[in-house]
């Protein structure tokens, strides 16, 4: 839900009735009636490769906006210098017909929604299941019926979520991503009050033994360990976006490395492969980092690790935490 | 060597324990759902993929986003990678490859030979006279007058059986409802439609390839699905196999044979549309790195396919994959044997190159005059394209296109090429020209 006041204020409003008035949206994004309008002929073009269904009584008027709109974003985002060339790929790179259908149905046509319903109803029950389980998946799936419809009006027009689909993707990969980000949102804000109402006395302790008991007998132990994970954490921060993303796939998300594959684009083996390789570069890393930056002997970077091993899933944690509120 | 397996164990404990999300407050700018999606259709290009990435890297709000997206993939987009796995061992493609080309070879030579003979495509009131009523009840009469032959008992009962199968088969494919009088007669057994088939084949030889090889590994199950294309190629070049033999037993016998194989023949040409069509079916779910690019197949859904089916080919590397484009442009793409790069070319002059599996094109070529048809790329650097009126492009870098001297004035449809020297063209009136030389000097046979 976190997600729909975001959307709402960078949103160029588009509407039939008031298309000489398109006021822009709330916040910076220019508005659309300052993008140069695509020639009548390109969006002619368009509109007969996306298949419209007269029946939907989408206009080539009200399809060459939603067209504008979604240049307009790219180009927003990518701020890059648009060349007739790139503008044309990126047409001929949009989901016509899918985007078609998401302006018939911002537009209220009636038989566009039939048509939605009968066709993609069943996949966003069945993603919404796989998301949020079976319990609560009908809810979600339920939640973005209304906005989808636009049952929520702002300054006198029905603002329907489907002005936000770009034809960048597949309709469905996109109710998809509404989905999961609605339902990760929640989740998050569950997880946030539950912290504040459950943990006042700070990280749960019944997994941690007291750090009291801990550190007296070894103090050597928390030194070891905090610059062992000082060294891995700046190991990591250099490692480039892509293979940082792999590791959280990977490590926190636990996804399996099919999975990773598919999200990257890479095949399962490669994942693997490259997992690999960044767990012995990282090692070979810290390694040299210890003995180097720190001077510890072979012995005392043998002992960190050893340390790590034995305390890694007290310690270390602890040592997280206070790292992180330090900072 | 157990010390260092140890040491990458501890590693991945270490890990496991330390990538811990940068932070659980919520992200500024994260991708709205729209980028998000497109992130994993891989349709965005390498400048927003490096942007979202550098984020969803930092960002745990995304990262979990990204799981439940893994998690909610639908059934088929997971089979589909799993055919895609099965597409990057390029030690089955290639064997395959070539055997589905002799095999297309043998089958179609008889019929180029037959082909001469064929007349052009006559009215479908033409048909309806030559031909008794193709419907369901009308079909197993001529599958009987096989039977009834006292010379081929043998071949006439699977002949029947082919024929029920196909009929079902082919009521499921779109394309029948068009044409509905096609596709049942064109799997009689006559020479010509079964090498309508197998240049289809060979049009279509990576779905070809891929049918034969996941069709043997599961066609009981892909028999039940009626949207398995897999199926439908490997089942028709099964058909086209069974159809050869039979007519080949029914040449033997002088009464029936001749009757059916006549009404079939101009069939022939619909037939290699049909194949072709279902190839490029079956090569879209197969073929992996273009049915990720699924624009691929909205573009074939969404438009009427136009196939123009290449001659047999003696080195199969390349596919090359026509459709309508809405009311206008050709497109067609040009895969070379590195499954990363690949060419796609619109009928309105434009050559784009991937170099990364289709998820970035650049523009090569652009000549809004000229009216591309086909092309074929004998290595990741050399690629020969054919258009209208005489048009021949090569590049010979895998960068830059140079038009060579036309071979002749009348539109090229469709080309073959060995390497950067030697290539052969077809034209649009059936003369071929063939070069040894790169284009400078063309021989017609």
């Amino acid at each position: 839900m976190a997600a729909a006041p975001e959307m709402l204020n960078n949103r160029p409003i588009q509407s039939d009735r008031n298309s000489t008035t398109r006021a822009g949206g709330l916040s910076g994004e220019a508005p659309a009636s300052e993008q140069p309008r695509l020639p009548s002929a390109l969006v002619k073009t368009l509109y007969a490769q996306a298949v419209v269904p007269p029946e939907w009584r989408l206009t080539v008027e009200r399809f060459g906006q939603a067209l504008e709109r979604s240049a307009a974003k790219s180009q927003r985002f990518c701020g890059e210098g648009t060349t007739p060339g790139s503008v044309i790929a990126y047409f001929d790179s949009l989901r016509l017909h899918d985007l078609a259908l998401a302006c018939a149905c911002s537009e209220g046509s009636e038989a566009a929604w039939e048509h939605f319903m009968n066709e993609y109803r069943p996949e966003l029950y069945r993603a919404a299941r796989a998301i949020a389980g079976d319990a609560q998946g009908r809810d979600l799936a339920d939640s973005l019926y209304a906005q989808l419809y636009g049952l929520g009006e702002r300054d006198g027009q029905r603002r329907s979520l489907f002005d936000y689909f770009y034809g960048r993707s597949k309709l469905t990969t996109w109710l998809r991503a509404v989905l999961a980000q609605r339902h990760v949102d929640e989740l998050r804000r569950t997880r946030r009050t539950e912290s504040l109402d459950g943990n006042a006395e700070g990280d749960p302790p019944r997994e941690f033994p007291d750090p009291a008991t801990i550190e007296p007998p070894d103090s050597e132990r928390a030194k070891y360990l905090a610059i062992l994970q000082a060294e891995l954490s700046l190991a990591l921060s250099a490692l480039p976006a892509r293979d940082r993303l792999r590791l959280s796939c990977y490590y926190i998300q636990e996804l399996t490395l099919a999975q990773i594959g598919r999200l990257l684009g890479e095949h399962e083996a490669t994942v693997s492969r490259k997992l690999d390789r960044l767990r012995r570069e990282l090692r070979e890393q810290v390694d040299r980092a210890l003995r180097q930056k720190n001077r510890l002997s072979d012995a005392q970077v043998k002992l960190c690790y050893e340390y790590a091993k034995e305390e890694w899933p007290f310690d270390l944690a602890k040592i997280l935490s206070s790292g992180a509120s330090s900072k | 060597m157990a010390e260092h397996h140890k040491d990458e164990k501890k590693m991945t404990g270490l890990l496991r324990k330390s990538i811990v999300p940068a932070s659980d407050a919520k992200q500024e700018g994260c991708p709205e759902p729209d980028l998000l999606a497109a992130y994993c259709e891989h349709s965005l290009n390498a400048s927003e993929i490096a942007r979202v990435e550098e984020h969803f890297a930092n960002c745990s709000r995304c990262q979990e986003e990204l799981a439940a997206m893994v998690l909610s993939e639908p059934p088929h987009e997971k089979a589909k990678a799993r055919q895609w796995n099965w597409r990057l061992v390029p030690l089955w493609v290639t064997p395959l490859a070539v055997a589905a080309a002799m095999f297309a070879l043998w089958i179609a030579r008889p019929s180029l030979e037959n082909s001469k003979k064929i007349q052009p495509p006559v009215t479908e009131v033409a048909q309806m006279k030559s031909a008794p009523p193709a419907d369901a009840q009308s079909l197993p009469m001529i599958g009987q007058s096989v039977q009834q032959s006292p010379t081929a008992p043998r071949a006439a009962p699977r002949q029947k059986k082919l024929d029920r199968a196909s009929l079902s088969d082919l009521a499921k494919d779109k394309t029948q409802a068009k044409k509905p009088l096609i596709p049942p007669k064109s799997t009689f057994g006559n020479l010509p439609a079964a090498g309508g088939q197998a240049a289809g084949l060979a049009g279509a030889f990576g779905g070809a390839v891929g049918g034969t090889l996941s069709g043997k590994r599961n066609e009981d199950e892909t028999k039940q699905s009626s949207d398995a294309p897999v199926a439908e190629i490997s089942r028709h070049a099964k058909m086209a196999r069974a159809d050869a033999t039979a007519a080949r037993g029914a040449t033997a016998t002088p009464a029936p044979a001749p009757m059916a194989a006549p009404q079939a023949t101009p069939q022939a040409p619909a037939t290699k549309e049909i194949i072709s069509e279902i190839g490029e079916k079956s090569a879209n779910t197969i073929n992996g790195a273009p049915a990720r690019k699924s624009e691929n197949d909205r573009m074939a859904v969404q438009s009427q396919s136009v196939m123009i089916a290449p001659p047999p080919q003696t080195t199969q590397k390349v596919e090359t994959r026509h459709y309508l484009a809405g009311n206008h442009a050709l497109q067609f793409m040009v895969y070379s044997p590195n499954v990363n790069v690949m060419w796609r070319a619109s009928g309105q002059g434009r050559i784009e190159m991937s170099k990364d599996g289709g998820r970035n094109w650049q523009v090569q070529f652009l000549d809004a005059q000229q009216v591309l048809t086909a092309g074929q790329a004998p290595s990741t650097t050399v690629g020969w394209v054919v258009g209208h009126r005489g048009l021949v492009l090569l590049t010979t870098d895998g960068i830059t296109w140079k038009v060579l001297s036309a071979p002749t004035s009348s539109d090229l449809v469709n080309v073959t090429a060995t390497d950067k020297n030697h290539a052969g063209v077809i034209a649009s009136d059936g003369s071929i020209f063939k070069t040894k030389d790169g284009g400078k000097t063309w021989q017609t046979k």
